[in-house]
């Protein structure tokens, strides 16, 4: 686009103090780390059985296969959480900037939402976003309409 | 230092991926592939492109993933058994694809002289990208926002229990 | 010194590993991870382009393919849920039917 490439603003490069910055925080997430892994490592009590490693231990015996495959009822209550996770990064991206986009950009990111919102109150309304006891009397109470 | 960040993640990244299309547990791939974006994202940002990068990893490695994560662990997937058949015929096939993909790549900074040319330095902040995203392109955000709306819906009548139908 | 084409032969190699796992993997799940992969490989190739010709177009439609991708996975787990509550299982060897 030739209109954008000559007019745009940008910012500094990437300078060395940047790295630095970069640097000294990974430095310091390391070393915390290491630091409380060191520590727990360091200060545990430490034995090792097979009594000791049981998951109960003296308690009760562990019988079956460790992968269960148990009903998840709120998974689309996980999958609704994406789709209005990448809601809050368009409105984000707004308000970093909204002093500069003016009235005009707070009409936009307004229609943004209230479509979402739509979207929002058509689940509630269905009855997306119940799980457990609420979703089972909705489908019961489904059920008696035929 | 550019060019040795640049190494050093590129070396990451494609060992993660290579270890995630090779892993048998879904589970351990979904994590590999985790690491991958991250190197992916600290490349972003090396580019000039800060607010994608931080969106890289709040989105991709922070809520794809994990849903993914999330799927695999409901479903209850098991690793998978070792495919049938002679090993050539599980790796001949990614042989030819990479060096395929690396000669192409190779022949193409052989004949451009301005391949390794670094030009100036290019940076775009958060606010530029924030006014560009809801000026310039404000369309095609309204054409997301019911494109979000759609697969919310679509979603939610696809995953749904159905009448008569019990099982989670 | 780096240039773009050294971050495009990366996303070349990403983007034929991706290929490779969507192609001989037979988990739908990992075949989906694989083209979140593609998917991300094309971003890189989107955010270096837009750094060698200091155009902001590329980081944009990085978002926009963002954007897609969480879409795409919302409604591909969905339809995952939905064909193992059927199948009992995800393989794709098995999805051999269009009418239940």
């Amino acid at each position: 686009m030739s209109s954008t490439t000559g007019s745009l603003p940008t910012t500094a490069p990437i300078l060395f103090e940047d790295y630095l910055a970069l640097g000294i925080y990974v430095g310091i997430a390391l070393f915390l780390v290491a630091i409380l892994l060191l520590l727990s490592w360091g200060l545990g009590h430490r034995t090792r059985s097979r009594i000791k490693n049981e998951p109960y231990e003296s308690g009760v015996y562990p019988t079956d296969n460790a992968r269960l495959k148990g009903p998840v009822p709120f998974y689309l209550v996980a999958i609704f959480f994406i789709l209005f996770d990448i809601e809050v990064i368009f409105v984000a991206s707004w308000a970093v900037a909204y002093d500069r986009l003016g009235w005009a950009g707070f009409g936009q990111v307004s229609f943004f939402t209230l479509v979402l919102l739509v979207g929002l109150l058509h689940l509630w309304k269905t009855g997306a976003l119940d799980w457990g006891p609420s979703a089972a009397r909705q489908n019961r109470k489904n059920q008696d309409i035929p | 230092m550019a060019s040795i960040m640049f190494y050093l993640l590129s070396l990451i990244l494609l060992t993660a991926t290579l270890l995630c299309i090779f892993q048998r547990n879904p589970v351990h791939a979904v994590l590999y592939l985790v690491l991958g974006f991250f190197s992916l994202a600290i490349m972003f940002y090396l580019l000039g492109a800060p607010l994608v990068a931080a969106w890289e990893v709040i989105v991709y490695a922070g809520a794809i993933m994990v849903l993914f994560l999330f799927i695999i662990m409901m479903l209850g997937l098991a690793p998978q058994d070792r495919p049938e058949g002679p090993g050539w015929q599980r790796w001949l096939p990614f042989v030819i694809l990479m060096a395929a993909v690396l000669a192409c790549t190779l022949v193409i900074i052989a004949l451009d002289p301005a391949a390794t040319a670094q030009g100036e330095p290019y940076s775009l902040g958060p606010q530029d990208f924030g006014e560009a995203l809801f000026g310039k392109y404000a369309l095609a955000v309204q054409v997301v926002s019911f494109q979000l709306l759609f697969a919310a819906v679509g979603a939610y009548n696809l995953g749904r229990i159905q009448r008569g139908k019990g099982k989670p | 010194m780096i240039g773009v084409y050294h971050y495009m032969t990366v996303a070349a190699i990403l983007f034929a590993m991706g290929t490779y796992g969507v192609l001989t993997r037979r988990n739908a799940i990992v075949i989906f991870m694989c083209i979140e992969l593609m998917l991300n490989s094309v971003n890189l190739t989107f955010i270096a382009l837009s750094r060698h010709l200091h155009s902001m177009d590329g980081q944009i439609f990085v978002f926009f393919v963002m954007t897609v991708a969480a879409a795409e996975a919302a409604v591909g787990l969905a339809l995952m849920i939905t064909f193992f509550r059927n199948r009992e299982s995800i393989d794709v060897d098995q999805i051999n039917m269009l009418k239940w």
